[in-house]
């Protein structure tokens, strides 16, 4: 009843059996989320927290930008040389993306489409993000905001964990991707008419729902961090 | 004896060996295991009735494991869960061979003879 060789055999299928058991324990073992629940609460309570306290400094920004210009102006209409600068000085803050702009452009709007059946979700890779604002820059762009972040010199569009980074404020991949950009409407949206564009490479791939707007009124937000500089000189 | 050393061995190689099973077929590994303990649980049982047979045990065991990684497959590749078929034979297999495991072994232990009875189920 109690043979050896029915044991042995057993006894074999054993050591596979275990090897599977603990290689899908190791598998497993990898945590999906490193916090429990009440700290995941916290966390999200922390995040609202702050968000609030950047919306407040935001508004506080605003604010005293509002109390410069009018400054600025009541320098400028007492001094002839002053109001001269002033102008000057608005120039350039047009030039590097410090005020809010419109003009005649496009709109792009860039959609993940996440339905059920495909499970691959589809995200956007912020190359792609890169790539559309080089091309419109060679189309003549002359003001371009990604999600109402205006790229200037210093913007980074880069990922961060699970999200993009531009101009340091974070952004979902998988949600929608608006890109705004002034300049000749026609000679912006040709650019992505290419049959190798980014765009047409990125409706090839699929998972995309891409809209291009040609707009006589485009508004983009100025930068609104603080460009502060530690490390240039003027030579 | 034998099969719990079997599974040590087992699963010392499984934490120490490096071996790395794709991450796409990672999905199919559960259902892998649960043939395989079925297989074993099965060959408990005939082992102990004394009806075991190697070759049924060891053609039964890759047997399993296979059509059961295969029908994993399949329900990925049509999006139907078909693993769950899966799941519920060997589960279901898993308890009744256990109770008839237990059956013998309790038997056994009173040192009565075990006779195999008519309505044997659970």
């Amino acid at each position: 009843m109690y043979n050896r060789s029915s044991q042995i055999w057993i006894g074999l299928i054993c050591i596979i059996l275990g090897f599977m058991v603990s290689y899908q324990l190791r598998y497993i073992k990898t945590p999906r989320y490193q916090y429990t629940t009440r700290q995941f609460e916290n966390l999200v309570k922390e995040t609202e927290d702050l968000k609030k306290q950047r919306d407040e400094l935001l508004a506080k920004t605003q604010e005293l930008q509002v109390k410069i210009d009018e400054i600025e102006k009541s320098v400028a209409s007492s001094n002839k040389v002053a109001s001269q600068m002033k102008e000057e000085l608005d120039q350039l803050r047009l030039l590097s993306g410090l005020t809010d702009v419109e003009g005649p452009g496009i709109e792009i709007t860039i959609t993940p489409v996440n339905d059920l059946s495909n499970k691959q979700s589809s995200q956007i890779y912020y190359k792609d993000l890169i790539d559309i604002v080089n091309e419109l820059n060679s189309a003549g762009a002359e003001a371009i905001s990604i999600n109402d972040e205006r790229f200037v010199g210093r913007t980074q569009i880069r990922q961060a964990g699970l999200s993009i980074k531009i101009n340091d404020s974070k952004f979902d991949p998988t949600q929608p991707f608006i890109i705004k950009a002034i300049g000749d409407p026609a000679i912006l949206e040709g650019a992505f008419k290419m049959p190798d564009s980014i765009i047409e490479i990125l409706k090839k791939i699929g998972g995309f729902d891409i809209k291009i707007v040609r707009s006589d009124n485009i508004k983009i937000l100025k930068y609104n961090k603080s460009l502060e500089y530690k490390y240039i000189q003027r030579k | 004896m034998i099969p719990l050393i079997g599974l040590i061995i087992g699963i010392i190689l499984g934490m120490f060996l490096k071996i790395d099973i794709p991450a796409a077929y990672s999905t199919y590994v559960p259902v892998a295991i649960l043939a395989a303990l079925d297989s074993v649980f099965g060959g408990l049982r005939a082992s102990l009735e004394g009806k075991f047979q190697s070759d049924i045990f060891i053609s039964g065991f890759f047997g399993n494991v296979i059509i059961a990684s295969l029908l994993a497959y399949l329900g990925d590749r049509l999006n139907v869960p078909i693993y769950l078929a899966a799941v519920f034979v060997f589960g279901s297999r898993l308890f009744n061979n256990f109770a008839i495991i237990r059956r013998l072994i309790i038997d056994m232990a009173k040192g009565g003879k075990y006779v195999r009875r008519k309505n044997d189920e659970a």
